[in-house]
């Protein structure tokens, strides 16, 4: 089933446009990455979704139209835990419930999945910024809603913070369910998602499984006692893509299939002797900022 | 939503608020005992023995005037509140985002302050009845029944105050700046713009017809009126002192709730939150 369709929005605050005719289409079950810089229209895009905003231009659509009032089916976290402060975690999650028209229920499992089961007493407004996230995770989770919508989750909290906010995403994103989230961190992208929009200056530059717009290959760095012959070696073998000269190394991008045993045992067949062989996964940050820059050249 | 989730909601989210607990409480205390400031006044004539204050049918004036002031204060302050806070906590555009319609949350905000403007009237009357009775040495239903539709003028008048304070707040968004908004037009600016430039440019009665003028006629002063009556009977009118009858403030002050509820509405349904 088709989540959610965004076609064409267009989106502008006097001169800046926040939203340039984006489009983009949501699968059931995808866990899906909006990643662009600060300021790139993540949050407008996701407010528009949200129906906090209207486009200038273009629509979208909610589970092929299916529902009359589809955020009754979204648990959405938009940029800050907005709850009232004189209320402690229960009211307020009983005021996400009876707005979501769920019928009383006890908040024990939600407030324990997000460790507040010890403050729940406490009102809002004593809450750490890690503790007023989690709970606005647990309300989210209110009504156990088809898709979960989260807006830089782990923006402003601390290092243990945002390890505990990315352990209960990576929790709910187990369960199936569907998840939109916007952030600016690759590597929160890169450990929560399976899809990711890249987006930059309101326009989607690239969609896809994380695992394609990774790549597929692997990059080798290769320092050796004769790095003329590495050269040549290098120029024989039609597994390697691309070959980068760094200042002491070369840089390969070799098919991840190839083993790293295979490759030393070749180039020492040859007689050239390896002083430095380092073997790591292409970076979604290198993947962004060569996605970004072409953009950017065109 | 239903009628009656939406004022569950409504209290659910207001009845452990202080602010409003201050000013609920501040209300009901005072909008009975305020008249007792009446007890400390000495006679001055031509004015009436202030004893009359307590007596039918006078009780419905004198308690409608002093709990109209309560009512701008306490109750409006918590019409302007009631928006402006939720804007603050940004808990306005949560419930947009938790699935509430835009209508609905406005309706939730709409039948809350019918409700104590409900409970404010009712509270009146009992206050008024009882009042009435402990200082009327005698009287007949028929005086405690003589009210001129006292009731539901005071009704009108809360949710008139409320629903202006609302639109304030709908309208400004910052609390500060909108209850300075609420407290300026109604004490100061309306009266500026009647007397400084509506009447200097067209003269006449017409600019007794602003809306926060005829919502205060709806309970004006009592002094006023009994010196309007003196005037007639001496002979020297003036249009300083005019108040509008009961049915014209009754139906001006219904239109304008219909168009501060409108131009809430038309807000609220166009502007991003």
């Amino acid at each position: 089933m088709i989540v959610l369709e965004v076609a064409h929005i267009s989106k502008s605050y006097g001169p800046v446009k926040a939203l340039d005719g984006f489009s983009l289409q949501i699968e059931s079950g995808q866990v899906y990455g909006i990643l662009g810089p600060n300021g790139s229209g993540k949050t407008t895009l996701l407010g528009i979704i949200s129906g906090i905003l209207s486009p200038d231009n273009g629509q979208y659509r909610w589970f092929e139209g299916e529902y009359i009032l589809p955020n009754l089916r979204i648990g959405t976290l938009l940029e800050t835990p907005n709850f009232y402060p004189y209320l402690n975690a229960d009211d307020n999650l009983d005021i996400v419930r009876q707005i979501k028209g769920v019928a009383p229920m006890s908040f024990d499992e939600l407030l324990d999945m997000v460790k507040l089961t010890d403050r729940r007493r406490s009102v809002f407004r004593t809450y750490s910024l890690g503790m007023k996230q989690r709970l606005a995770i647990a309300g989210t989770l209110v009504g156990d809603p088809d898709v979960l919508i989260f807006d830089e989750p782990t923006n402003g909290l601390d290092p243990e913070g945002i390890a505990e906010v990315r352990s209960i995403l990576t929790d709910i994103a187990a369960t199936g369910k569907t998840v939109i989230m916007a952030s600016h961190i690759l590597n929160e992208v890169e450990k929560v998602c399976s899809h990711v929009a890249i987006i930059k200056k309101g326009n989607l530059l690239a969609n896809g499984p994380v695992g394609m717009i990774l790549g597929n290959a692997d990059i080798f760095e290769l320092r050796a006692d004769d790095m003329g012959a590495l050269r040549s070696w290098c120029g024989e073998q039609d597994y390697i893509h691309e070959l980068h000269e760094k200042h002491e190394w070369l840089e390969l991008e070799v098919d991840p299939e190839i083993a790293t045993e295979t490759m030393i045992r070749s180039i020492s067949q040859r007689g050239i002797l390896l002083t430095h062989i380092v073997r790591k996964k292409r970076s979604l940050e290198d993947e962004f900022l060569e996605i970004t820059n072409k953009h950017e050249n065109q | 939503m239903t009628t009656i989730k939406l004022i569950q909601l409504e209290w659910s989210k207001w009845s452990k608020n202080s602010v409003f607990k201050t000013l609920m409480i501040t209300y009901l205390a005072l909008s009975p005992s305020l008249i007792f400031m009446g007890k400390m006044l000495n006679q001055v004539p031509p004015l009436p023995s202030p004893s009359i204050i307590f007596e039918f049918p006078n009780v419905w004036d004198y308690l409608g005037y002093s709990g109209s002031w309560l009512a701008f204060f306490c109750l409006g302050y918590f019409g302007v509140y009631m928006i402006t806070s939720e804007y603050g906590w940004r808990t306005l555009r949560q419930s947009i985002i938790n699935g509430q319609t835009r209508l609905d949350l406005l309706k939730g905000k709409l039948l809350f302050i019918l409700i104590i403007s409900l409970i404010a009237a009712i509270y009146y009357m009992i206050a008024g009845i009882a009042i009435g009775v402990y200082h009327s040495s005698t009287f007949t239903l028929q005086d405690i029944l003589d009210t001129n539709y006292a009731p539901v003028r005071y009704f009108l008048m809360v949710l008139a105050y409320m629903i202006f304070g609302m639109m304030a707040g709908v309208l400004v968004k910052r609390s500060g700046l909108a209850l300075f908004t609420y407290f300026t037009y109604i004490l100061f600016a309306e009266r500026l713009v009647r007397w400084l430039f509506h009447y200097k440019l067209f003269g006449g009665n017409t600019h007794y017809y602003y809306p926060m003028n005829a919502v205060s006629d709806l309970m004006p002063n009592p002094l006023m009126k009994f010196a309007d009556g003196v005037k007639v009977t001496s002979g020297t009118g003036n249009e300083a002192l005019h108040l509008l009858q009961s049915g014209e403030s009754i139906t001006l002050t219904t239109i304008y709730v219909i168009l501060f509820i409108a131009v809430s509405w038309m807000l609220l349904k166009k502007r991003d939150l």
